[in-house]
């Protein structure tokens, strides 16, 4: 059983050392994910199939409507499937509900959007903060720690921006460092390029790469970017709800 | 409703309660002054008789004038005086009832009554004598004595001279000339003085004032005897002057 | 998330939208400056109003009369009464004795001759054509007289000046009718003030000719009152109208002609109820005693039922306003829900609970209610200030008593802020929990 599921739900701590623990295996069968009910039963995901190495980076593509996000969002815990089975590192997912499920997302997932998803009346460094505030990280090393995570991201001089006042690529790395925050096992990202120019792709890119190798966690990206089907170890193309390999 | 109610008495129990207070600083109101008591013995003059009018009477008798000019606020004025009466009755009448009221300022002022009665200057003195010494109380009381003008000049004598009707004496009452009148009057202020001399009294000598007070027809009130208002007014400032002298001397 | 970290947060959310925080907290403010104004306007009316039944003492005075009760309807609250009946010590110690009876004052009256200024020699001079030489006439008055340190229990208005010192023989207050009596304009009172007035009281000789001897005192007019502790003139010092009452009986022989004489020690006493609930039984009681008993016990009670309408009408618009003041919150709160349901996914996304997503919208409507309820119950006492200053002169100018509206009510303000909060988190907890239960996946939009 994993950490997440005893209470209290707690954070793991390890260290505060910058060197993550393991990734975690991902496991799915026939997963299906079904919005709405009835004769508005729009079915999304419709039997995917899925077996993920712990620390293995996969690149996911398809095209719009396919069920990327869906399956992402499944990935993250954002909601339970509607059928199917789903394990990430030994949690059974589609037996969780609300605040076990938050506390998943809080211990075991490390989220980007393509929309960077920051608190705008946030800095930088108070994102980061908030990220580990609700992962119940003691007052006193957040500050330390938001600091660590955006130098880590080169933006140590940045931190106390708001995301109104960075660039697109900054405001990413930020959210990247955010996503790192609480030692994340599974690190998801949707499209992290998808609103930054060719410059700023590359140095995001290039930074999801680094951190996830460094910190052995397991990647799953959403990316029509060709970069990062030169770096990831697995490619994996999603249609009509479907896992094609 | 109930609970509007509540909520509108949970909040009016908040509020300042209404005390009743000063609204103005006090007014500025002098010293009291000393609680002087002050009686006034005497006759008809003190009363006020000829004033016939309420409100002549009440302000403007010599005795008001003196008890309001003279005296501080604090100080209680007992006009004991009664029309007609003589030394010899006074004392019954108007010097036990002041004595209890432990006086600590006294007017004297018997005149004519005593004359027009046919007391000789001798028994006036005698009777005069014995009003300021008990009315002094050993000094703890200024006593002022008025003495008596002259009355040849008053209507009310020389009507009674020429047999007029406009004598308030009863009728075959003869009175005696001016001359024989005037040393009669001599005779009684002579009792005055010694009188005042004897017992330490103030003399408020009204006769050597005769000319403003009794000769004045202005001074007269209609009935030819009694001082008008302007007579009264005469009178009070006499008897002020010489109060406020023994005030000094004290 | 703490409740720190909620309230950062809301803080800098509200700030973001300056304009929209402005109007919320603007209609909290109305809502409870109203609310605290009206409560406030209603609590001096009820005061005001007992305390105008009370004429300016306590609601709960009874006046005992030295007279027997009215045999028909000794309750009434303006009986007939009947038969004089002589109020001494014994019946004062009776009234003091009885059940509920919170104080007894002693009343006495005596007649008085009045000589109204100038006195002396600034009197004009007598030209012999007109004796009143335009003055005032001296007049018979009453003067009355109570222990002037209990006045506080006595219908007593204070319209200018001050009360007479207590126990003074030099010092009195007059009722309007003496400046009617000097044809002075009684809506400006103070002219009276600090002026000197004589008065003499008559001691009549019955033996032989009827003599009158006064006795006469100068007194310094030091307030103007509106009084009904008894019918005069002059509000003095027991001790003042005991010395003249006691001049006035001591020269009678007991064959007394011309003036009639006081039968009876004291002309009234004051008593004051425990409380407005006991005056009936204290009436009763002193009627058992044998005195005619008079107070505006059913009047009282009228108005009170009348008042307390006023209150709930006015409490009711008050928080009718607060109502609307809380939609408004309700509906800044709803937009800024509808408009952050993607922020809101992302910190669900990241591990956020239902319930920290609740505190940070809690602690926004927080923000709005206290800084309105500050904002408004500062405006409401304010608005009370200013019309209490307002009342206060009309009410002196039409010479009754001004009103006091006492120091900052500190439980009024802390209600006034403390209830905008309450109701800011009543009308924030339907927005706040359709936040929390946003689900997560906004923040992939997905679908």
């Amino acid at each position: 059983m994993s950490e997440v599921l005893r209470r209290p739900v707690s954070v793991p701590h390890r260290g505060g050392s910058a060197v993550a623990g393991a990734g975690v295996a991902v496991r799915a069968r026939g997963l299906t994910h079904t919005y709405g009910r009835g004769a508005r039963a729009v079915p999304v995901l419709r039997g995917v199939d899925l077996d993920l190495e712990p620390g293995s980076h996969v690149a996911l593509q398809g095209p719009s409507g396919a069920g990327k996000s869906t399956l992402l969002s499944l990935l993250g815990g954002l909601e339970p499937p509607t059928g199917g089975e789903l394990r990430v590192g030994g949690v059974d997912l589609p037996g969780l509900r609300g605040a076990r499920l938050a506390a998943y997302r809080r211990e075991v997932v490390g989220f980007v959007f393509q929309h960077f998803g920051l608190v705008e009346v946030l800095t930088a460094r108070e994102n980061v903060m908030l990220a580990m505030s609700l992962a119940g990280v003691p007052p006193g090393q957040r500050r330390r720690r938001a600091d660590e995570m955006l130098g880590a991201v080169g933006l140590g001089d940045r931190a106390g921006h708001r995301p109104g006042q960075l660039s697109g690529g900054e405001q990413q790395r930020v959210a990247i460092a955010r996503a790192l925050a609480n030692q994340p096992r599974l690190l998801l990202a949707d499209e992290p390029t998808g609103n930054l120019d060719e410059e700023s792709t590359d140095r995001v890119l290039d930074l999801l790469h680094e951190v996830v190798t460094e910190r052995g966690c397991t990647l799953v990206v959403v990316t029509h970017n060709p970069r990062v089907a030169a770096w990831a170890g697995v490619q994996l193309h999603l249609r009509d709800g479907v896992v094609h390999g | 409703m109930a609970a509007t109610a509540g909520a509108a008495v949970l909040l009016l129990a908040a509020c300042g309660a209404s005390s009743p207070g000063s609204l103005h600083p006090g007014p500025a109101v002098g010293d009291a002054g000393r609680a002087e008591v002050y009686v006034a013995l005497g006759a008809s003059e003190t009363v006020g008789t000829g004033l016939n009018d309420e409100a002549l009477r009440l302000r403007d008798t010599w005795a008001q004038l003196f008890f309001n000019e003279a005296l501080p606020r604090a100080a209680t004025m007992y006009n004991l005086a009664v029309p007609g009466i003589t030394t010899a009755a006074a004392q019954q009448s108007e010097v036990a009832p002041a004595l209890t009221l432990h006086p600590t300022v006294a007017t004297v002022f018997f005149t004519i009554d005593d004359l027009v009665a046919g007391v000789p200057a001798t028994d006036y003195e005698t009777n005069l004598e014995v009003i300021v010494h008990a009315v002094r109380q050993g000094g703890r009381a200024i006593v002022l004595v008025g003495n008596a003008p002259h009355i040849d000049q008053l209507p009310a004598y020389r009507a009674c001279l020429s047999g007029s009707a406009f004598c308030p004496l009863a009728k075959g009452f003869s009175v005696p000339g001016p001359a024989a009148v005037n040393a009669m009057v001599d005779a009684y202020n002579a009792a005055v003085a010694r009188v005042v001399a004897r017992e330490g009294a103030v003399l408020v000598d009204v006769a050597a004032h005769a000319a403003d007070i009794a000769n004045d027809p202005a001074n007269i009130a209609p009935d030819g005897l009694h001082p008008s208002p302007r007579g009264h007014a005469a009178l009070a400032a006499l008897f002020l002057g010489a109060y406020q002298a023994a005030v000094q001397r004290r | 998330m703490s409740w720190r970290d909620g309230l950062l947060l809301a803080l800098r959310s509200v700030l973001r939208r300056p304009a929209r925080t402005a109007l919320t907290v603007l209609a909290v403010a109305l809502g409870s400056g109203l609310l605290v104004a009206l409560a406030a306007i209603a609590q001096v009316a009820d005061t005001r109003v007992i305390g105008e039944l009370g004429k300016g003492g306590p609601a709960t005075a009874i006046k005992v009369a030295a007279a027997a009760p009215d045999p028909i309807a000794p309750d009434s609250d303006t009986p007939r009464a009947g038969a004089p009946r002589a109020l001494d010590d014994a019946a004062l110690r009776a009234i003091r004795g009885a059940p509920s009876v919170q104080s007894a004052t002693p009343v006495l009256a005596q007649q008085v001759i009045v000589v109204p200024p100038p006195l002396g020699r600034s009197i004009p001079a007598f030209d012999g054509t007109d004796p009143d030489r335009g003055l005032v006439q001296p007049f018979n008055a009453v003067a009355v007289g109570v222990d002037l340190n209990a006045v506080g229990s006595l219908p007593v208005t204070l319209l200018a000046g001050r009360i007479p010192a207590a126990g003074s023989v030099t010092e009195v207050a007059v009722g309007l009718d003496y400046l009617d009596r000097l044809h002075l304009d009684v809506k400006r009172p103070e002219a009276v003030l600090g002026s000197e007035v004589e008065l003499g009281t008559p001691q009549v000789q019955a033996t032989g000719d009827i003599r009158v001897r006064a006795r006469w005192t100068r007194v310094a007019i030091t307030g103007v009152v509106a009084q009904q502790v008894g019918e005069g003139t002059f509000l003095a010092s027991s001790q003042f109208v005991g010395a003249a009452r006691s001049w006035q009986t001591s020269g009678v022989d007991g064959t007394a002609v011309g003036l009639p004489l006081p039968s009876t020690k004291y002309s009234g006493v004051i008593v004051v109820a425990s409380s407005l609930d006991d005056i009936h039984t204290v009436r009763a009681e002193i009627t058992t005693l044998g005195y005619s008993t008079s107070a505006p016990e059913h009047l009282v009670a009228t108005v009170q039922r009348y008042l307390h309408v006023v209150d709930i009408v006015l409490g009711s618009i008050g928080l009718i306003a607060l109502t609307i003041a809380a939609l408004g919150i309700a509906n800044a709160l709803l937009a800024a829900v509808r408009e952050r349901r993607r922020e809101i996914g992302v910190l669900k996304a990241i591990g956020a609970r239902d319930r920290d997503v609740l505190r940070w919208f809690l602690a926004e409507a927080l923000f709005s209610g206290v800084a309105g309820g500050v904002l408004g119950t500062a405006a409401g006492l304010g608005a009370v200030a200013a019309t209490g200053a307002v009342v206060n002169g009309y009410l002196v100018q039409q010479g009754l008593a001004g009103i006091d509206l006492g120091g900052i009510p500190l439980l009024t303000a802390l209600i006034g802020v403390g209830g905008s909060a309450l109701l800011a988190l009543l009308a924030a907890a339907w927005p706040a929990l359709r936040a929390a239960r946003l689900p997560a996946r906004e923040a992939v939009g997905v679908l």
